[in-house]
């Protein structure tokens, strides 16, 4: 019996008929028909969970499982994940969030600790919610509890570790005893219907034998749970609705790359851009595209840049550090006007800073960074639709403008994974600018010229091996042949043109900033990147607690500044507040400078994003200090 | 066809100095190159920075005269997007041996099918004359008045011990066998480096034509001779006296383009890119 592809998922319609022969896990029925008492109030489908515990103990392992198996029942779901630069030992976690309605940000208090040592237990245990769930391993020891049985915190001990290792002779499989726990824990697929499958998809190919025993490893957390005969509070139930993908932001821009028709990617490892070297390299060979790793981020860059010229859409992507690197070479490749997408994935700065943790500190870098000055598009994503179609923009933007365009993302948007429709790749187009065909170039009859000066600043463009294209490219300045120069009106003609592309981008494909919650409100809160969502969740706070409807401005284009549209919207603003996870409140300075117009700031920099809660405060005690200076 | 005057087209007046070795590099080249019948629209030339990147404007082709050091690079994107163009990259010492060292061992072991051209003068010439990292040891410029106290590097160990698959040392005071180290290089599948001693006639007033001459010897004139033994190879850059002048090593390691896994050995830059269904790909995110 063969498995079931993914592809064959029809949402939540009866699709478990292939688990019929392993039975083992279903012989449980003195436990079924547990039920939660009725005088108990029952949360359904409103969870944050947090499953944490050492590096290396397999967290994301069951973190991920869970996120799938709520995502395919049909909830929307958003992850998160805290890890520290090393691979084993420290505690790690990863948060998944679980509603019906579409999630925004991580959320705030948990509803479930998921914990896979003690210590675990003693970091978060605070910050799990009256009347939620606690379920730890016990293999090492029991937990002190404190103010939990006070707060009616639900309990459940587990020795998963003693189970896999005692019962079933295979340590690994804690994390399915833990999994299958935490499933009945919030009172959901108790027929492992779900996880069944995804347990079958993962481990088939092992064979039978491993497949029916992670299934008992799951049994026994699950009986484990039900035989502690406590009242479940929650309660997780499938939900019928089309078909949704859950990916993290890398995954859409590597993707997004892809169906670009990006064929070269040249990368150094760095935490936490890896993951797109990671997801190219085994999707290119099938589109005859390569992956390099490369000696270092100066040579990753400059191999990009001479795959570019050779006529491949090409990609670059990195974290600071090896952004900080490569800005030489983004001179070059805008000064030879080769087309070049560069991702950075944001981390906490400087140097080597926190390598896993989140910050939106490269704004100045990614718009400001050369020696001497070169026209560059940058645009910051914003959610996972975002990193996918920016993604293809950027491509056509830098076959357009022959000049470097860098996506900003950073480490939270990057590696949360979040329910997504699926993309529209009818909407993908692939645009390679002016490139002359061979039949052009056999008209200009040998005066072809590279760096051709016209009024929208693009010049035609051929690619080696086209007869009657050779030109020379050089990082010196040059005259429209491509010939090096240093005569003071080609250069002031030279850097006019280059710079006239960024004029012809803000007529012909500059995008304004996008304006959500209340268009006519006179409070204005500025956002751009991964803090849009999180944005918009303490707004709706606003909106119902306090009765404070204000709008969204998310800069999506930040250069070049959309400085008109920008402007037109907040000169009607009776307050401009910019929130922005980094210490100087580099966005907000760049408005001030770019229009004149002063903001409120609201940074963080710990390496945390904010959460809805927290932003939600900040933002009411700047309303209450504005309303009391204004009466 | 092609000829000496098809490489002369799309070409600028040399801004070297009069004597320079780097002339007979370009005229050496471009001998070659017509020998081989590599035609000017398949050729793409890297160069770094220094007298000797100058070169990409002396002769016919594409080319890309990139940032300080980092011809290597450029040139392996510029070959995985276009495996059948040739691609020639020229630089100095000062560009490959120093500031693009990084690359050096790298773009070796990775075994591209490149040809590296570096003009080894010893000395910093576009700067006016600093120390180089090939430099001899007590050797006297404006940054090391009382003499190089660092030593030189040998590049052509590096070279050896990073696996390289074809390693020629040439003199720019011979220029007819300069042409054929050029020919076998880039006819060689794999990354070919061919070092030229090309006196800097300015700054470098030890290193001179004459002294090389008198510190070298031909490995073709070596009776026995056996540029497919590596040991020999070894052996000879270790234990001769004078500067081996020739091919000093010639394998035959499968390159990166031949190995790299790929469902089409089309150039990538010339593969179209519309029409293609991605929803397979797509799936795998459910």
């Amino acid at each position: 019996m063969g498995l079931i592809t993914p592809r064959s998922w029809k949402s939540s319609s009866n699709h478990g008929s292939h688990l019929e022969s392993s039975g083992e896990y279903r012989s449980i029925p003195a436990l079924r028909g547990f039920q939660t008492r009725e005088d108990e109030a029952v949360i359904v489908n409103q969870l944050k969970l947090l499953a944490g515990g050492e590096a290396g103990d397999g967290v994301f392992a069951v973190s991920d499982m869970l996120a799938l198996l709520f995502a395919r029942a049909g909830l929307e779901v958003l992850t998160t994940q805290t890890y520290s630069s090393r691979i084993r030992g420290g505690h790690i976690n990863a948060s998944v969030r679980v509603a019906e309605q579409e999630l925004r940000s991580q959320g705030d208090e948990l509803d479930l600790l998921i914990a896979l040592d003690l210590e675990t237990v003693e970091l978060h245990r605070k910050a799990v919610r009256e009347g939620g769930i606690i379920l730890y391993d016990n293999s090492q020891g029991e937990i002190d509890l404190g103010d939990l049985e006070q707060r009616q915190v639900t309990i459940f001990p587990l020795p998963a570790r003693k189970i896999a290792r005692e019962k079933l002779s295979a340590p690994i499989m804690k994390n399915i005893v833990m999994t299958g726990a935490a499933l009945t824990a919030v009172d959901f697929d108790p027929e492992f219907e779900f996880l069944g499958y995804l347990i079958r998809e993962r481990f088939l190919s092992k064979g039978e034998k491993i497949v029916a025993k992670n299934l008992e490893a799951a049994a026994a957390g699950r009986d484990i749970v039900l035989q502690a005969n406590k009242p479940l509070r929650y309660r997780m139930e499938k939900r019928q609705r089309a078909r949704k993908m859950l990916l993290q932001g890398s995954d859409a821009v590597a993707f997004g790359a892809l169906a670009a028709g990006c064929r070269f990617m040249a990368s150094y490892p760095i935490t936490p851009a890896s993951d797109i070297m990671e997801y190219l390299v085994n999707k290119f060979p099938k589109y005859n595209g390569v992956m390099v790793q490369a000696e270092d981020e100066l040579s990753a860059i400059n191999m990009s840049i001479g795959a570019a010229f050779g006529g491949t859409r090409a990609l670059a992507a990195s974290s600071g550090p090896g952004i900080a690197l490569m800005i030489e070479a983004l001179g070059l490749a805008a000064v030879t006007e080769t087309p070049l997408v560069v991702v950075d994935v944001q981390r906490c700065g400087p140097s080597t800073g926190m390598p896993t943790r989140m910050e939106q500190a490269d704004l100045n870098l990614l718009i400001y960074g050369a020696h001497g000055e070169i026209p560059r598009i940058v645009i910051a994503p914003s959610d996972i639709e975002e990193c996918f179609y920016q993604t293809i923009r950027a491509f056509n933007l830098a076959d357009k403008y022959q000049c470097p365009v860098i996506i900003a993302t950073d480490q939270y948007l990057s590696q949360s994974q979040r329910t997504t429709w699926p993309f529209d790749l009818a909407k993908v187009t692939v645009d390679r600018g002016w490139l002359l065909s061979d039949e052009e170039l056999k008209t200009l009859d040998g005066q072809f010229k590279r760096y051709l000066i016209t009024d929208r600043g693009i010049s035609p463009r051929t690619i080696p091996s086209q007869e009657g294209g050779i030109f020379k490219t050089t990082g010196v300045e040059h005259v429209e042949s491509g010939n090096a120069t240093e005569n003071p009106d080609a250069r002031t003609r030279m850097m006019r043109k280059r710079f006239e592309k960024l004029e012809t981008f803000r007529k012909e494909d500059m995008l304004p900033p996008k304006i959500y919650g209340n268009p006519d409100s006179d409070i204005t809160v500025v956002g751009w990147g991964s803090t849009k969502g999180v944005i918009l969740e303490a707004m709706e706070q606003l909106k119902h607690e306090d009765g404070q409807d204000l709008k969204l401005m998310q800069v999506l284009d930040l250069w070049p500044f959309p400085d008109q549209a920008v402007a037109d919207i907040l000169r009607t603003s009776r307050q401009v507040i910019v929130v922005e996870n980094n210490f100087t409140g580099q966005l907000a300075n760049l408005i001030r400078q770019q229009t004149g117009i002063e903001c409120s700031k609201v940074v963080k920099y710990n390496g945390a994003p904010f959460a809805p809660k927290e932003l939600y405060q900040r933002l009411k005690e700047l309303l209450v200090v504005s309303e009391k200076i204004s009466v | 066809m092609v000829t000496l005057a098809l490489y002369n087209q799309n070409t600028v007046k040399s801004q070297w100095c009069p004597g320079c070795g780097d002339f007979a590099v370009i005229k050496s080249l471009k001998e070659a190159l017509v020998s081989l019948e590599v035609h000017p629209k398949d050729l793409v030339i890297t160069a770094g920075i220094g007298c000797s990147g100058r070169a990409f404007a002396y002769l016919n082709g594409y080319s890309f005269h990139g940032v300080h050091g980092r011809a290597l690079p450029l040139s392996t994107g510029i070959k995985l997007a276009n495996e059948a163009l040739k691609v020639l990259v020229l630089g100095g010492d000062g560009d490959g041996y120093a500031i693009g060292m990084g690359h050096f061992p790298h773009a070796i072991r990775r075994n591209l099918d490149l040809t590296y051209i570096v003009m080894n003068n010893q000395t910093y010439g576009l700067t006016k004359g600093q120390v180089s990292p090939t430099s001899d040891l007590g050797y006297k410029t404006t940054t090391t008045p009382a003499g190089n106290i660092e030593g030189a590097i040998d590049p052509m160990a590096i070279a050896m011990s990073s696996g390289i698959s074809f390693l020629a040392r040439g003199f720019s005071g011979n220029p007819k066998h300069l042409t054929k180290l050029f020919e076998r290089a880039i006819a060689h599948k794999g990354f070919s480096l061919v070092d030229v001693l090309s006196p800097c006639v300015t700054y470098n007033r030890v290193n001179t034509y004459d002294w090389y001459r008198d510190h070298s010897f031909y490995l073709e004139e070596e009776p026995g001779y056996d540029p497919t033994d590596r040991k020999q190879a070894w052996e000879t850059l270790l234990h001769s006296d004078k500067i081996p002048l020739g091919v000093l090593y010639e394998g035959n390691r499968p390159t990166y383009e031949a190995q790299r896994p790929t469902s089409s050995r089309q150039p990538i830059a010339l593969q179209s890119l519309n029409g293609i269904d991605y929803s397979e790909v797509m799936e795998e995110f459910f």
